[in-house]
C-alpha cells in the first residue's frame, strides 16, 4: 500500500479549506479515504510540529499555540477538544504515545485543524513540497509496516 | 460558638491565604479543614469564583475571550496546566456565567480544582490590591451564607 495522489490531493484540500474538491474526490472513489490518508496525516502533523517548535519547547508554549487556534476568528474553532490538541503536539513532539483518550472523531477534527495552523504560513509551492515530504515518510512508515 | 460562622472564618482564611500566595498557610488550613468546614468550604469557593468571573468576563463574554483566557491561565501556571483542562476551566467559567449544564456531568473534584485554579488567575490576571480582594471575600462570605439559607429553608 502507497499513498496515491488522490488522497495527497485531499489532504491538501483539507489544509487549504478547499471543501469542494475534498467532497468531489470522496464521491469519485466511492469510499472513504482509507488508512493510507490516516498515516499521511499523521506523518504531515509531526513534520510541521517539529518545523513550528524547533529545539526546546514546554507545555506551556502548546497551551499557548493551542489556545490561540481555539480563540481566533471569534472562536470559530473553540469546539476543538483542546486536551486531546495539547497531547497530539506533545506526543508528536516527543516521539511519546499520546495521554488520554480522546473518541476518534474529536482527534480527527483536532488533527486538521491544528495542523492547518501548522501549515497555513507556507505559500503553495511550499505547501505541494511539505505534502511530497509527507508522502515520501508515509509511503515508508507503510513498507516498513507491511514487512514487519 | 457558632459553628457555621466558624465553617465560613475558616474557609475564607483558606482561600485568602490562597490569593495572597502564601501556599504554606493555605495547604496548612486547607488540611485542618474538617467535613462541615470542607462543605462551607467548597460553597465559599464557588461563590468567591462566580463573583470574580461575573466581574471579569460581564454578563455576555465571548467564548474566544474565555478560550484566551484559560490558555494563558494554564501556560502561565504549569502546575495548572497539567492539572485543570481546558475543558473543565472554561466549562466551570461558563458556568458561572449561566450555562450551568456545562457542568452536569463533572465530578466534584475537577470542579474543585478548575475553581481554585482559575479564581487565583482571575484574582492575579491585572494585580488585585489586598482591597479588592477583601471586598470580592466579602461579597463571596455574604453570597454563601444566603446561599446557605436558602438550602436550609428549602
Amino acid at each position: 500500500m502507497t499513498v496515491t495522489d488522490a488522497q495527497v490531493t485531499a489532504l491538501r484540500a483539507v489544509l487549504t479549506g478547499d471543501g469542494e474538491t475534498f467532497d468531489r474526490l470522496g464521491g469519485e472513489s466511492g469510499q472513504d479515504y482509507g488508512e493510507e490518508i490516516g498515516i499521511l496525516t499523521a506523518t504531515a502533523f509531526g513534520t510541521a510540529a517539529r518545523h513550528r517548535f524547533p529545539g526546546q519547547w514546554s507545555m506551556p508554549d502548546l497551551i499557548r499555540f493551542v489556545g490561540q487556534v481555539r480563540a481566533r476568528d471569534q472562536g470559530e474553532y473553540a469546539d476543538i477538544n483542546a486536551s486531546a490538541a495539547e497531547q497530539m503536539l506533545r506526543a508528536a513532539l516527543s516521539d511519546e504515545p499520546m495521554r488520554g483518550e480522546f473518541d476518534e472523531a474529536a482527534n480527527a477534527y483536532a488533527q486538521a485543524v491544528i495542523l492547518a495552523e501548522l501549515v497555513s504560513d507556507l505559500d503553495a509551492q511550499q505547501l505541494d513540497a511539505f505534502l511530497a515530504e509527507a508522502r515520501v515518510q508515509a509511503n515508508r512508515h507503510l513498507a516498513a509496516h507491511a514487512r514487519s | 460558638v457558632n459553628v457555621e460562622t466558624t465553617d465560613l472564618d475558616r474557609s475564607i482564611a483558606v482561600i485568602r491565604a490562597l490569593l495572597a500566595e502564601d501556599f504554606d498557610t493555605y495547604r496548612h488550613l486547607n488540611a485542618e479543614l474538617g467535613a462541615s468546614a470542607n462543605k462551607m468550604f467548597a460553597v465559599v469557593l464557588g461563590t468567591a469564583f462566580t463573583e470574580a468571573a461575573s466581574r471579569r468576563f460581564g454578563n455576555e463574554p465571548s467564548i474566544a475571550e474565555i478560550v484566551e483566557f484559560v490558555a494563558d491561565a494554564r501556560a502561565s501556571y504549569s502546575r495548572t496546566g497539567e492539572q485543570v483542562t481546558a475543558e473543565d476551566a472554561e466549562h466551570m467559567i461558563r458556568a458561572a456565567l449561566g450555562e450551568d449544564h456545562l457542568i452536569d456531568t463533572m465530578d466534584g473534584r475537577a470542579m474543585g480544582a478548575a475553581q481554585t485554579a482559575m479564581l487565583f488567575a482571575l484574582v492575579h490576571e491585572n494585580g488585585t490590591s489586598p482591597d479588592e480582594v477583601d471586598r470580592l471575600l466579602t461579597t463571596a462570605a455574604e453570597q454563601a451564607e444566603a446561599y446557605l439559607h436558602r438550602t436550609e429553608r428549602g
